[in-house]
């Protein structure tokens, strides 16, 4: 192959070109100034502050608020709209000369309900604050060797009001108490010891940008620097507040976003001059209300006993078993003995005031095929008032009748003056109450068993008797 | 080669065979016993179980508008008919119990300008009866049409789902029927603020020694050493029902303080309720009685129910506030007593000697 004299004397000064380059690569000249590395602002709360308005005027004692939802608030600082970034049970301020309340319910987009009544009256326009704060933990990596240096690092602030304890719409503001900064790490030649750190409030301005200055001075050589963690605000102290957002077109989940600085500074003998700085980003999130919501839900289940069960201190018959809707006395109905048998009743709700539990009767146990005495009369046990709502001691079966008792079985499903040591009552063709929750609210399988009684007299003429109870289970409104 | 040979014992060509056959045959039969042991379907016990859910629904409504809410029953026992029906109800007491018509009342909504119900389901009608499996989950779309001449009131109705009762046997016998409902409290207005107010009946200590005079200048005596536990009943002396919310202030005249959360509960339209604490754990919030437990009670106390309708904020008025005075009787007789049993045995001490 022939290659021509200009061709080669160009390659040969490409070639020369790449040599000196790689060689600049292998001496690379030291900067005086460069980038943090690693640099990083974690928030243990990144959700933006709630800042809105009232609609209308608000009197004093008022607890159910209106939010403003339009997109022009009367006040331009007053950037949340409506209740959606609103969170139950977070506290909120109405007005500045109102003292702070709680969220007790948002019952609309625009109506929210506190705890109390707010203490000064409001008039249109006046703003609402719910604050979020956050610890920033700020990390980051040095590359500069700064022998007594300092770190500081600046997060945006607003231009008007940033340390008033209200949120901001273009700033965090540093709020009424002064965070507390303090630095770790930086390597065996940095030392944080004996040197606390410092807050400023809108202490710096970097073109037209205020920014809050935190900073944390060290002693040591700086040599070899390590990770740096410098932490602003304590979870139980002063803390920054996040700005609220940016403006009204914000939607749940939406960031707003914020540039902070990492810097490097020369000591006390260099007044703390700029040596080193990396921007990062901040970002604060409108919040994201998620509701779960456990839906109330009742059950109910009758089922039967077991054929010489024990129910309510008294044996079944051997040849009686109940069912979940029959009860069948047969042949153990008699004139000298009672005929026992019962059945189970569970109720299971979470419904918040509980349950109850009613029974009635359709008619006294009557057989269809008699003409005389065609019934066995309501229980009017041995004593007086024996009545649907009031038992009385039955253990004289002189005393015809169809009665009930109750005994609890698992929590405390049957009133205490109802339950089988203080006797037996009718049913009546109006339901009473059987069982209910106690205390009031949810219950995990109430259980309570429906003890029946019955006893004939000598004139009772045979046939096959029946009635039927209705038991009705509603959670309580 | 072993070989099994399925004859008279005696063919066994070997007694060792024998053996082995017989411990396989053991081994064998206690496997097909265990298998058909857990191959058993349970029998499930005649039982029957439902569930509604939800169990409450409360509704602000237009007249002209109607809504719909779906109903879940869930039957977990025998497979049974389910009937429907609506009836209305009234408050039972004041612990948010309710007191049907009865087994006479007829359904509601024969009146034309009352609220509607039907059913929305292509296959269910209220009133007719369906089959629910034992397992099976129905959904039944409830629809509450309100008329447009509808009076602005509340309507306070249940929806029942009953099984029937068992069959006739031929012997004496109470037959049983289940029924499980769901409460539905209608308020019918035209702008959706219908007139909410309340009134605090009565303002008191459930337990206490003695009290004087009524209304405001109420006080009562309580021992130092007793669980003070308010009593408040509310009445709804509007047009709707509410939940009222707020506290119970108490303080004392050595700078005592004490608050007790109220648990909003629905107070349904001309009827009164007692109101109950709210307490509460990380998984739910459930009543509890107004208890307020200081250390020790001593000297004059005041307390204030500061109560508001929810949705309007308006004031509860009425009895709002109670004087009592707390000192340690028991206290002071258990000391007595015992200064007295000393004296007792002092003097007999001294007569001894």
């Amino acid at each position: 192959m022939y290659l021509s004299k200009g061709l080669v004397k160009f390659l040969l000064v490409i070639f020369l070109l790449t040599q000196f380059w790689g060689l600049s690569l292998l001496f690379p000249k030291k900067l005086d100034s460069a980038n943090l590395t690693n640099v990083s602002d974690s928030l243990s709360n990144n959700r933006l502050s709630f800042r809105g308005e009232l609609s209308g005027a608000h009197a004093a004692g008022t607890a159910v608020i209106n939010l403003n939802t339009s997109s022009s608030p009367g006040d331009s600082r007053n950037t949340s709209t409506g209740s959606a970034a609103l969170m139950e049970n977070e506290t909120i301020q109405v007005g500045a000369n109102n003292p702070t309340n709680i969220v007790r319910t948002i019952e609309s987009a625009s109506r929210v309900v506190l705890s109390a009544g707010i203490t000064n009256a409001q008039s249109d326009d006046a703003m609402v604050v719910a604050t979020s704060s956050a610890v920033h933990t700020v990390t980051f990596t040095p590359v500069s060797t700064i022998a007594s240096g300092a770190f500081r690092v600046l997060i945006p602030s607003s231009t008007e009001a940033n340390n008033d304890g209200y949120p901001d719409k273009d700033g965090f503001d540093f709020s009424t108490t002064a965070p507390t900064v303090s630095c770790l790490g930086g390597g065996s030649n940095i030392s944080f010891t004996g040197v606390s750190g410092t807050a400023s409030t809108s202490a710096v301005q970097v073109s037209t940008t205020w920014y809050h200055s935190f900073e944390c001075r060290y002693n040591g050589t700086g040599a070899s620097p390590a990770a740096v963690t410098m932490y602003i605000g304590t979870p139980s102290g002063g803390k920054l507040i996040n700005p609220s957002p940016a403006s009204t077109t914000r939607f749940p989940g939406q960031a707003d976003s914020y540039t902070f600085r990492a810097r490097h500074a020369y000591g006390i003998a260099q007044s703390y001059a700029n040596v080193d700085e990396t921007l990062g980003t901040i970002g604060v999130v409108e919040a994201v209300r998620v509701t779960a919501t456990v839906s109330p839900t009742l059950t109910f289940q009758i089922s039967g006993r077991a054929a010489s069960s024990v129910n309510c201190g008294q044996s079944q018959p051997s040849t009686v078993t109940t069912t979940y809707n029959t009860v069948p006395f047969g042949t153990s109905v008699t004139t000298t003995a009672f005929a026992d048998a019962g059945q189970q009743l569970v109720v299971s709700t979470n419904a918040a005031g509980g349950y109850s539990v009613t029974a009635s009767e359709s008619a006294q146990l009557t057989a269809w095929n008699v003409t005389a005495t065609p019934t066995i009369p309501d229980a009017t046990c041995q004593a007086t008032p024996c009545t649907t709502t009031t038992p009385q001691t039955w253990t004289s079966t002189s005393y015809k009748g169809f009665g009930y008792t109750l005994e609890d079985v698992n929590g405390d499903a049957v009133e205490d003056t109802k339950e089988y040591a203080n006797g037996y009552r009718p049913f009546g063709l109006t339901a009473v109450q059987v069982m209910r929750a106690n205390p009031a609210g949810p219950v995990d399988s109430d259980i309570a068993y429906v003890c029946y009684r019955v006893v004939v007299s000598g004139t009772q003429q045979s046939g096959d008797y029946e009635n039927y109870v209705i038991y009705i289970a509603t959670a309580t409104f | 080669m072993t070989k099994f040979q399925f004859t008279n014992k005696s063919q066994f060509s070997n007694p060792k065979h024998f053996k082995l056959f017989s411990v396989w045959f053991l081994v064998f039969g206690i496997c097909l016993v265990f298998g058909a042991w857990f191959l058993v379907i349970p029998a499930k016990a005649q039982t029957l179980s439902l569930g509604l859910w939800p169990p409450i629904l409360e509704v602000i409504i237009m007249p002209g508008k109607s809504i719909t809410q779906a109903y879940t029953i869930t039957n977990s026992g025998e497979e049974t008919i389910i009937n429907t029906k609506i009836l209305p109800f009234e408050p039972s007491g004041e612990h948010g119990n309710i007191s049907l018509g009865g087994p006479t009342s007829t359904e509601v909504g024969p009146l034309q300008n009352e609220p509607q119900f039907s059913f929305d389901n292509a296959n269910l009608s209220l009133g007719k009866p369906f089959r629910l499996r034992s397992g099976e989950v129905a959904q039944v779309i409830l629809k509450i049409r309100i008329p447009e001449n509808c009076p602005e009131d509340d309507y306070y109705d249940t929806l029942l789902f009953n099984t029937p009762p068992g069959a006739k046997i031929g012997q004496s016998v109470s037959r049983q029927a289940g029924t499980i409902g769901a409460n539905i409290l209608l308020t019918v207005s035209k702008d959706g603020k219908p007139l909410k107010k309340g009134e605090i009946l009565e303002f008191g200590l459930q337990r206490r020694l003695l009290c004087i005079g009524k209304g405001v200048s109420l006080t009562c005596l309580i021992d130092s050493l007793d669980p003070l536990e308010f009593l408040l009943r509310v009445k709804n002396t509007g047009r709707a029902f509410f939940k009222p919310f707020g506290e119970i202030s108490v303080g004392g005249l050595l700078g005592q303080k004490g608050e007790i959360e109220i648990l909003p509960e629905n107070i349904l339209s001309q009827a009164s309720r007692q109101i109950n604490g709210q307490c509460q754990t990380e998984e739910k919030i459930y009543p509890c009685p107004l208890t307020w437990q200081p250390k020790f009670l001593f000297g004059p106390y005041q307390a204030r129910a500061e109560i508001k309708v929810a949705d309007s904020g308006s004031a509860i008025n009425g009895h709002t506030s109670l004087n009592f005075l707390a000192l340690p009787f028991k206290l002071s007789l258990t000391v007595i007593v015992a200064i007295l049993g000393l004296i007792l045995i002092k003097n007999r001490l001294r007569i001894r000697t």
